[in-house]
């Protein structure tokens, strides 16, 4: 099945010098929610704005349904953009501003009125017709803006952070709603974040973008488990890099002297062993497969889970526990601490 | 008195005396003056009566309005597009400068000289009649010195800076991820300004409006230089009863009528920029 | 693209409209002919010396020059405290008080000026140097205030409080710290006042007389009888001032009128 959307070589320069966008390409198949995740200045609104029609890339193609679209302008582009700011027609109704793109391709007033009033009740704001933009809350435009960006069925639907300024617990339930309206509409969902859980709990494929390139593409668990870089293996949760070194032909790590195994070979001799805080086991008592002993640094305690932070051996260590700290430990305590092999991933510097 | 107060007072007092005894009170001269009869020195409303029941003022009046809106639309037809051009169509920086000097210039240049430069050029042989005939639309010298349409081309002069900033300023505060949208929803450039950016530009555009309708209407120097004796507008008829006929009080009157209307068309001025401009 | 095409046109029209009559007048200024005329013939500066040399215009120049600087000095006097009073406090009477000083600017000079030459009448000063500056005061004081309300934003006054906080005292603050930061504002808005006050008319036409004038009442006097080439002359010297105020303007503080920046008051 050919992808609906295929981005290929995407390259974009501003002002001769800085490259918002190197060499940036993805496949985004029919119905499928993507995430593009990175840090601020990673490139992933300038490739928004690209995919829109707003910006020409310099270099590459775009290519929607087996089209190439790069020269097409942006009001001849079938897909549509949930805004950042919303961007609500402010002297026009809620009503008003969803039947805007329907009458402006054509369509009979009463047609028009009817699609409106269908997009309005599926995002759950039947009351408000009449309302002005300034009247709502941030929830209700933002609900706006997405009922006028699906009153049209776009295949594809670009959305630039919709859910930055929300409070957290409307955050959270506006992920669920998203997400169950993409699966009931079947449009396929690209949308931009910086928000790591955000990208993980919505998405089915993860774009993880830094420095206007691609660093890694894959499922949330793949990228989690598996992250290609560094910068991914840091981006994503939290990660322990520990350094390794080769010792008569099998890697070691070089805080403890730990062997890695032979699936740790990584024919590059500057790699890092990844371990993740909650794979590191802490124990009082010594364990067969302790990897030594160390010292207690800090202890964050947030209800849900406790980060304890372990000096091994010069080394800073980050522990996690599920529930709270459980095995009751101070400042100052030394504990044994396990670094399971099979959970070690390897990543290249 | 708590020292908040007196702070206050200390940085308010000279300001509120400075203008109470020299912005307020002489208005309120003005005013009693309108309201007490020439000859006797009574109070009476027979100025105002003079004013607007004698056939004479309202001609004057109703000439004084109309060279006033016709400025302002035609001000208005041409501002809009060298504002948009100014706004959203030149890219160099160092041009867009350039030009904003040369519509602030004229701006901060007295109306007489303005007018004067007008005079030169609307006379029989003057460049306008010169290009006209040149061009074969006449074959004599067109009369302008001494009509309206002469004082309505220098007026146009006068408030074309003023009607220039105010437009460009409201279309500079559009927001532009709104014309974005609008894009993003299919509407081609053409709807995009219809149904976006002109409505959205339409508060800052009556309210700059307004403000030029108002200096037109009490505007002295130009129609008086370029009415040749032949046509009277309002603040003409001020200007005589102050400096050759020395009716205070009749002129009084006239002043406040001035006055009131002026202050009419600022009030509603500022109410459209502000709240329909914060739909 | 046509509407593009034809908006350029039209703002390109509209920039030469604005450039002719100024255009003009230089150039009438220049011709050799005893009278005036345009295109002129020949180009001479005999004109600008005969200025020069004319008493009655040398004296205006320094009657406008002096007005203006004073009336602009003193509008700086008391725009600053009424621009931090409104700024900073609320009271009552607070619009009130900012409508009234903000009213000369909008108000007809016209009035203003026929206004003060009665009161002036009655208080016995009526058509003498502080009659006409006070008028100015009234005229010049709103543009520097109008200029330093955009630069006292509510950022500013955390940089006061910050200041308070540290120890300094209101005078200490207002030389180290406000005054610093309004100084763009002001400088702007003095500029603007001070030309304000330089080319006015309309209010300084009833309270001048043959011996204490402006210029431009002079040039509004003088029009009206006889026109010769002497006259351009006078105008063209107030266009050169303007450009060079109006330039200099720009490159120290930026005229930056189409700017998108909300005011937050």
């Amino acid at each position: 099945m050919t992808a609906l959307l295929s981005v290929q070589h995407i390259t974009k320069v501003f002002q001769r010098k800085y490259k918002a966008l190197n060499d940036v390409s993805l496949d985004v198949q029919h119905g499928e929610f993507v995430a593009l995740l990175g840090p601020s200045g990673c490139g992933k609104t300038t490739l928004l704005a690209t995919l829109a029609g707003f910006l020409e890339p310099d270099a590459g193609k775009i290519i929607i349904d087996g089209m190439d679209v790069t020269a097409v302008p942006a009001h001849k582009r079938t897909l549509n953009t949930v805004f950042q700011s919303y961007a609500l027609f402010p002297h026009m109704t809620v009503l008003d501003n969803v039947t805007y793109g329907p009458l402006r391709a054509g369509i009979k007033k009463d047609e028009a009125h009817q699609r409106a009033i269908e997009a309005l009740d599926m995002v759950g704001l039947q009351q408000f017709y009449k309302r002005y933009p300034a009247q709502m809350s941030g929830g209700q435009r933002q609900r706006t803006a997405l009922a006028r960006a699906i009153v049209n069925r776009p295949k594809l639907l670009l959305l630039d952070e919709p859910l930055s300024a929300l409070d957290l617990k409307l955050r959270k339930r506006m992920q669920l709603e998203l997400k169950a309206l993409q699966e009931r509409l079947g449009i396929s969902f690209i949308f931009v974040t910086h928000d790591q859980e955000e990208a993980m709990a919505m998405a089915d494929r993860i774009v993880v973008m830094n420095n206007g390139t691609v660093e890694q593409v894959g499922t949330g668990d793949e990228i989690y488990k598996k992250p290609h870089s560094r910068f991914v293996a840091d981006f994503i949760g939290d990660a322990n890099m520990l350094e390794c070194h080769e010792v008569d032909g099998s890697m070691r790590l070089s805080c403890c002297g730990q062997a890695l195994g032979p699936a740790a070979r990584t024919g590059s001799r500057k790699a890092l062993a990844m371990l993740r805080p909650e794979d590191i086991g802490v124990s009082r008592a010594a364990t067969p497969g302790s990897a030594g002993t160390a010292e207690v640094d800090d202890i964050v305690n947030i209800g849900s889970h406790a980060t304890i932070y372990l000096n091994f051996n010069g080394v800073v260590i980050e522990a996690r526990r599920l529930g709270a700290n459980d095995l009751g430990l101070q400042k100052g305590d030394v504990v044994h601490i396990q670094l399971p092999v099979e959970r070690i991933h390897m990543v290249e510097q | 008195m708590s020292s908040r107060a007196a702070l206050i007072l200390k940085l308010a007092a000279v300001p509120m005396l400075f203008f109470t005894a020299f912005f307020l009170a002489p208005l309120g001269v003005v005013m009693t003056s309108s309201l007490m009869d020439a000859s006797s020195g009574a109070l009476s409303g027979v100025n105002y009566a003079k004013v607007l029941l004698d056939q004479y003022h309202w001609d004057v009046i109703l000439t004084t309005f109309r060279i006033a809106l016709f400025a302002t639309m035609f001000c208005l037809l041409v501002a809009y597009p060298l504002a948009w051009y100014l706004v959203r169509i030149v890219r160099s920086d160092l041009w867009r400068r350039v030009c904003i000097i040369l519509v602030i210039v004229p701006l901060f240049t007295s109306n007489i000289v303005r007018s004067f430069g007008w005079m030169i050029m609307l006379g029989r042989n003057g460049v306008v009649n010169d290009f006209l005939k040149s061009i074969g639309l006449v074959d004599r010298p067109v009369r302008f010195l001494g009509t309206e349409m002469g004082i309505l081309i220098g007026l146009i002069y006068i408030l074309l800076p003023f009607a220039v900033l105010s437009i460009g300023t409201a279309l500079s505060r559009i927001d532009r991820s709104l014309e974005r949208a609008s894009k993003d929803l299919g509407a081609t450039p053409a709807q995009t300004f219809f149904h976006i950016t002109l409505p959205l530009s339409l508060p800052g555009l009556a309210s700059g409006a307004i403000m030029v309708f108002a200096l037109a209407a009490s505007a002295y120097v130009t129609p008086a230089l370029l009415s040749g004796g032949r046509v009277t507008v309002l603040p003409m008829l001020i200007y005589q009863q102050y400096s050759t006929v020395f009716n205070f009080n009749y002129g009084g009157a006239l002043s406040i009528v001035l006055l009131v209307l002026t202050l009419a068309l600022v009030g509603v001025a500022n109410y459209i920029g502000r709240v329909k401009g914060e739909r | 693209m046509i509407a593009r095409f034809v908006v350029r046109m039209i703002a390109l029209m509209a920039l030469a409209f604005l450039a002719l009559p100024l255009a003009v007048i230089i150039a009438s200024s220049m011709t050799t002919t005893e009278y005036l005329s345009f295109p002129p013939q020949g180009l001479t500066l005999k004109w600008y010396g005969a200025v020069l040399a004319d008493n009655a215009y040398m004296m205006s120049f320094a009657t406008s020059t002096l007005l203006a600087v004073c009336a602009t000095a003193l509008g700086v006097l008391i725009a600053i405290p009424s621009a931090l009073l409104l700024a900073r406090h609320d009271f009552p009477g607070k619009t009130l008080l900012a409508a009234v000083l903000a009213a000369p600017l909008v108000l007809p000079y016209l009035v203003l000026g026929s206004a003060l030459l009665q009161f002036t009448g009655y208080l016995g000063f009526a058509q003498t140097f502080w009659a006409l500056l006070v008028g100015h005061v009234l005229i010049v004081t709103p543009f520097i205030l109008k200029s330093l309300s955009v630069v006292l934003t509510r950022d500013h006054l955390d940089f006061e409080r910050a200041s308070a906080d540290l120890g300094a005292s209101p005078w200490i603050t207002f030389r180290k710290i406000t005054l610093p930061l309004i100084k763009p504002g002001l400088i702007s808005g003095a500029i603007f006042g001070f030309i304000t006050s330089w080319i006015n008319v309309e209010l300084s036409m009833f309270n001048t007389t043959a011996a204490l004038n402006t210029i431009p009442v002079q040039l509004f006097n003088y029009v009206q009888y006889s026109v010769d080439p002497s006259i351009a002359a006078v105008s063209a010297i107030t266009i050169f001032i303007s450009i060079v105020v109006i330039t200099l303007v720009d490159f120290l503080v930026g005229l930056d009128v189409f700017s998108n920046k909300q005011q937050r008051n």
